[in-house]
């Protein structure tokens, strides 16, 4: 490296030559508003702000893809999962539906003659307790 | 009607709401109307041709796409909303520069120390200002080079385009403070580096 060994300046002094290079190093007035007024400046602005928005369109799409990309899976495990559950349940048997089936007749008619013969225990079939059912009614609308 | 100049030109302000709208030739009105006050602003950091075209290129497709943002003449006036853009995109290209492994070719050469030696103690004799060219814009430039981007660019900012320190808080978003700071920074920084050539 060059260095030179002058007489000590003072900050003034270098400061002042500091502002002058700032000064040197900048273009000069005409040359700019020449380079300002080249032609194909504004095409290439236009064609940079297009370039910009496909990007941007392109970048829409690639942000939806990966959201796509990581859900997928995902929503694919829940959906196996979902229908290992519903296999299960209905693997169980046919006790739990005949149960529902029971509990909904019960409900409908609160706790009339039904849950009676319901809960006596009794061996009667589902046929059985439905005929009772409608003869009751039958008989009670006839009254 | 506020949205006309006296020569029946649309302002600024009025173009930009073209622009929104959708026009895009009011956009290509205001680039006609400014590039030459954006250019000026890039030619004070940068001396190459093409440096310069890259940073009004730049600018305008950064103000084109943050428009949204201008807020109208009651905030700020386009012209120093679009200067304020031109310096940040000049700063950042002062940083990237600086990280580019082609930065160390802006190292001055021993013929590049001994030019600037003796045009410097040309200047430190003479007891006036000369703009001449004293010093290469092209010898300039590698001894500013030197100094970080931040130094450059406060530096420029005050002597080259003279302005005031809240003037250049306002363009920067720096506080007064830092300002002050890092022009007295620069300012050390710069003198180092003069120090090795005189």
């Amino acid at each position: 490296m060059f260095e030179k060994n002058s007489p000590k300046l003072s900050d003034e002094q270098l400061d002042r030559v500091g502002r002058l290079i700032i000064r040197s190093a900048a273009s000069g007035h005409a040359e700019v508003d020449a380079l300002a007024a080249s032609p194909f400046l504004y095409t290439r602005i236009s064609a940079r702000i297009e370039e910009r928005r496909r990007e941007q369109r392109d970048e829409g799409w690639r942000a939806l893809l990966a959201v796509a990309w990581r859900a997928v899976p995902a929503m694919a495990m829940v959906a196996a999962l979902a229908l290992m559950l519903w296999l299960g349940l209905s693997g169980a048997g046919s006790g739990g539906s005949q149960l529902g089936d029971e509990a909904a007749l019960v409900g409908a008619r609160g706790n009339g003659p039904v849950s009676v013969v319901l809960t006596d225990g009794d061996h009667l079939s589902r046929d059985d307790v439905f005929e009772l059912v409608v003869n009751r009614e039958v008989t009670g609308t006839s009254k | 009607m506020d949205t006309l100049t006296p020569h029946d030109e649309p302002t600024d302000d009025a173009l930009v709401k073209l622009v929104r709208a959708g026009d895009e030739s009011a956009f290509e009105k205001l680039f006609e109307r400014h590039r030459s006050r954006v250019a000026r602003v890039a030619a004070r950091f940068f001396p190459r041709r093409e440096a310069v075209e890259e940073i009004v290129q730049e600018t305008f497709v950064k103000a084109y796409f943050a428009l949204d943002t201008y807020a109208g003449a009651h905030a700020a006036s386009f012209p120093a909303w679009l200067t304020q853009i031109a310096i940040n995109t000049s700063y950042d290209e002062l940083r990237r520069a600086r990280r580019r492994p082609q930065h160390s070719g802006q190292s001055l050469t021993d013929a590049d120390s001994q030019q600037l030696g003796s045009r410097l103690d040309s200047i430190i004799s003479s007891d006036t200002d000369i703009e001449s060219e004293l010093v290469s814009r092209d010898l300039a430039s590698k001894l500013l080079a030197r100094l970080s981007a931040e130094d450059q660019l406060v530096l420029t900012l005050l002597d080259a385009e003279g302005q005031s320190v809240a003037e250049i808080a306002a363009l920067t978003g720096w506080s007064a403070s830092k300002v002050k700071v890092r022009a007295h920074r620069a300012r050390a920084s710069l003198r180092k580096v003069l120090r090795k050539y005189l």
